[in-house]
């Protein structure tokens, strides 16, 4: 939860647990996965730093491809998931920082 | 983009040297005063975190063949415990405002400060009920006393796991539900 962590804001929810998977071959053992149950970002918080993009270890974040207002209501500005996955299919590819 | 084509001079500072070396600065002709600021270094002792203070000037004419014009001077001093620093509102009579936000936000006292008003060394955005210096990094923020800090959770955790090695978020207060 590098993200949450990063945050300096606090404006990142990130819930998760754990589930047991039956294992794969006879004598093998069950795994256990983390699942995540909730990922939601309070635009009213965000700073746009952009601390949560770069520090994410599978690019799982990107920056809006457009700017325009995160909502027009006040209400509307906890983006969950759904909200957020709205964006995916127009987000750049992420830029690696050189090495 | 002259910034990045124009030369910064960055020098480091004894906080006794402080005034000597902006008049030193200034000797070599006409500046643009760009920035006063001051930042919290990481803690170097027990309770102890430096701050540093930063002067920026932009060199508006060449003084003599090794300056540039746009050339960019940068003075950095650290201040000691009692966090005290010469005003330099004597020699830049622009960087007032900056050494009053520097004053109400870290803590530092800038002694002989003058900004021509008589008023002396006073906040500058903050109420004058304000109590602290919210940006160093010791300051409470209040709100952070009733909320769990979503970074201490690990993957797979509904909440975190007891007895792990605890970090712990800037401004907590000690009375909050991670505080301690």
């Amino acid at each position: 939860m590098i993200c949450a962590r990063e945050c300096p804001d606090w404006c990142i929810h990130i819930e998760s647990h754990t589930e047991s998977l039956p294992p794969t071959s006879p004598r093998g053992r069950p795994r256990s996965v983390a699942v995540l149950d909730r990922f939601a970002i309070d635009v009213g918080l965000c700073l746009y730093c952009g601390i949560c993009i770069d520090v994410c270890p599978f690019d799982a974040l990107h920056w809006a491809p457009t700017h325009d207002y995160p909502a027009t209501d006040l209400r509307e500005l906890l983006h969950e998931t759904d909200r957020l996955a709205g964006w995916l299919p127009e987000a750049t590819a992420p830029t690696q920082p050189s090495r | 983009m002259p910034d990045r084509a124009m030369p910064v001079h960055r020098q480091t500072v004894d906080p006794g040297q402080w005034r000597a070396a902006v008049a030193e600065v200034l000797t070599g002709g006409p500046v643009w005063f760009e920035v006063l600021t001051a930042t919290e270094r990481p803690v170097v002792a027990e309770g102890h975190a430096p701050v540093e203070v930063i002067l920026r000037v932009r060199r508006l004419a060449a003084a003599d063949a090794s300056d540039a014009a746009g050339a960019a001077y940068e003075l950095h001093t650290t201040v000691g415990p009692d966090r005290t620093l010469d005003s330099v509102t004597g020699l830049l009579r622009g960087a007032a405002w900056c050494e009053r936000e520097v004053a109400e936000m870290m803590g530092v006292r800038f002694t002989g400060f003058d900004d021509g008003t008589g008023l002396g060394l006073r906040r500058l955005l903050l109420p004058e009920t304000f109590e602290g210096e919210p940006l160093r990094k010791s300051a409470e923020l209040a709100a952070r006393g009733v909320v769990p800090w979503p970074g201490l959770k690990e993957p797979g955790e509904a909440r975190p796991a007891a007895g792990r090695r605890r970090t712990q978020a800037p401004g907590v207060p000690a009375w909050g539900v991670d505080g301690g």
